[in-house]
């Protein structure tokens, strides 16, 4: 299935190219490129085989030998420590006759990698340190050292992620991910670690599964208790950004955001965050601490919200965060919330030091399931020791999940399915209220070349 | 901080805290015995414990099965030896072990 850069196949054409064939800044996106298996060859071609992907936490591989696998549809990549300060990813084969050294998490020991087969071992760097019985087994041109190295991907680290990418050509992390810098880099997930780490799967398409985020606008109805306290035109004030590299964030309206606007019909602003913040603590499993829920409370039991109240919450939030250690770091105007990082990362920053990453993949080599996998990471207090390594649970089941998390996957699989539906060629797209979902698949078909 | 003496060979190297004793002999300088370099899954690395067994922390269900396995294998005239992988034991304190062969110095 997957091919080479520059295999001819690239050239195929992409028939399913998104087009601008509705009104206004209306978008039609052909429903095949959901489940058609052709489309599904060109995005490991075009994209995964040339994008940036974020592969893991730095903090998954804290100590010299430290791996985790990476795999994409059906590659694996293992992300290995092998220096105090370098990380390499290594294409996951050996070089004799093909199996795997490694799955999952672990750590290899005695800095050696070993095939589990015929006993032929690495160096953590790729070198082949070891042949058994090689003079007698193999003539010495086929030994020949960097044949028998492991082939390496590139590496870059970015927010205490390691991020990967198989085009050795590719442009820099940096460069790609400029356009969105500004929007996540003072959330400080670098400074962050890990709380929970879940996945789980979905009978739908990766892109199914990750466009349920990429919106606001089904919050009214598949989030009720987001919803209840929000006003109907809640979704017309979200607003997004959207970047050439595919990347896309949610802003607020600098001319009708912020305290003149609140969402909600006859309570404030200040009384909507504390009741979004209650639905979200238990909607994502995150988001807040118990205690500045407590604080909250206790505000409101003083008096009943109003708008100067929310300075003063916020000032109380960051006293309480100092006597407790914990440097929240407070969010700029250009934070955003809500950001989108090409091609399938999604990252909720709120103002309490707690995140959300969410990561969709296909599943293996079935263009009808994905995996939907969230890392939940806090700021953590100063002096706090470094935890053991996050471990991996799933597939948690659906019904198991955060209760936002399970609505937004309950329409993923009937989604999939109406998506089928013979004569329903294309499903209509709003520009204004999903642009994020727009560009996404924009520059997918600019790198599918259509 | 937890001290292993080895026999054959009578080597001792000191393991630090959360360390294999795998671990800890690489990093001495020393070629422990080893086919798949800490993966549980050679049984070459093997230990008699002849001492402080009693104060190791609990074997582990993956390395139980595959000592239970070596001893009716290879120990069934010694039932009552204590066999240990070295990749798999994080002491904490003090042990005496004996290996089928002694362990060499590792090339640099």
């Amino acid at each position: 299935m997957s091919i080479q850069i520059g295999d001819s196949r690239l050239s195929k054409s992409n028939p399913w190219a998104v087009g601008n064939c509705a009104p206004g800044d209306d978008v039609r996106i052909p429903t095949e490129r959901y489940y058609s298996k052709d489309f599904f060859e060109l995005e490991c071609n075009s994209l995964w085989n040339n994008s940036w992907q974020l592969a893991c936490r730095l903090e998954d591989i804290p100590n010299v030998g430290d791996y985790v696998e990476y795999t994409i549809v059906d590659q694996s990549i293992l992300i290995v420590r092998d220096g105090e300060t370098t990380i390499r990813a290594l294409r996951n084969r050996c070089s004799h006759r093909g199996v795997q050294l490694a799955n999952g998490n672990g750590s290899f020991h005695g800095c050696q990698m070993v095939c589990p087969f015929h006993g032929w071992r690495y160096n953590l760097d790729g070198t082949c340190s070891y042949v058994y019985q090689a003079a007698n087994a193999f003539s010495p041109e086929s030994l020949e050292p960097e044949s028998l190295r492991i082939p390496e991907c590139r590496t870059a680290i970015r927010w205490g992620f390691v991020f990967v990418n198989m085009n050795a050509k590719s442009e820099s992390l940096e460069s790609f991910l400029e356009g969105i810098s500004t929007a996540i880099d003072p959330v400080g997930l670098e400074d962050m670690r890990v709380n929970w780490w879940r996945y789980t799967e979905v009978k739908a398409n990766w892109k199914v599964a990750l466009e349920a985020f990429l919106e606001g606008y089904h919050i009214m109805q598949t989030h009720p208790e987001l919803a209840q306290v929000s006003g109907d035109d809640y979704s017309a004030h979200l607003l997004y950004d959207l970047d050439s590299n595919g990347h896309g964030w949610n802003t607020q309206d600098p001319n009708n955001g912020g305290l003149d606007w609140w969402p909600a019909r006859g309570i404030s602003y200040t009384k909507w965050i504390f009741e979004q913040d209650r639905a979200m603590r238990v909607g994502v499993d995150g988001w807040l601490d118990d205690w500045i829920l407590d604080l909250a409370a206790s505000f409101e039991a003083e008096r009943e919200p109003d708008a100067e109240m929310l300075g003063e919450y916020f000032q109380a939030v960051f006293e309480e965060a100092g006597r407790r250690g914990i440097p929240i770091r407070p969010m700029t105007p250009e934070t955003s919330p809500f950001a989108f990082v090409f091609p399938n990362v999604l990252i909720t920053a709120g103002p309490y030091g707690r995140t959300n990453v969410y990561r969709f993949r296909p599943n293996g080599l079935d263009p009808e399931s994905a995996t939907i996998e969230v890392w939940a990471v806090q700021v953590r207090p100063i002096g706090t020791p470094e935890g053991p390594r996050p471990r991996l649970e799933g597939p948690v089941p659906q019904s198991e999940l955060p209760f936002v998390l399970a609505q937004d996957a309950s329409n993923m699989e009937a989604q999939q399915r109406g998506l089928r539906t013979h004569g329903f060629d294309h499903e209509l797209l709003s520009g204004r209220y999903e642009p994020m979902i727009i560009n996404f698949n924009r520059t997918l078909d600019r790198l599918i070349g259509s | 901080m937890s001290t292993v003496r080895v026999s054959p060979g009578g080597i001792e190297f000191e393991v630090h805290p959360g360390e294999s004793v795998f671990d800890a002999s690489y990093r001495e300088g020393w070629m422990w015995p080893t086919t798949c370099y800490g993966q549980a899954q050679c049984t070459r690395c093997h230990m008699k414990v002849v001492s402080g067994a009693a104060e190791l922390p609990a074997i582990s269900a993956l390395e139980l099965p595959i000592v239970e396995r070596l001893s009716r294998i290879s120990y069934r005239s010694e039932p009552d030896v204590v066999l240990r992988l070295a990749c798999q034991v994080r002491p904490t304190n003090d042990l005496e072990v004996e290996l089928k062969r002694a362990p060499v110095r590792r090339f640099e």
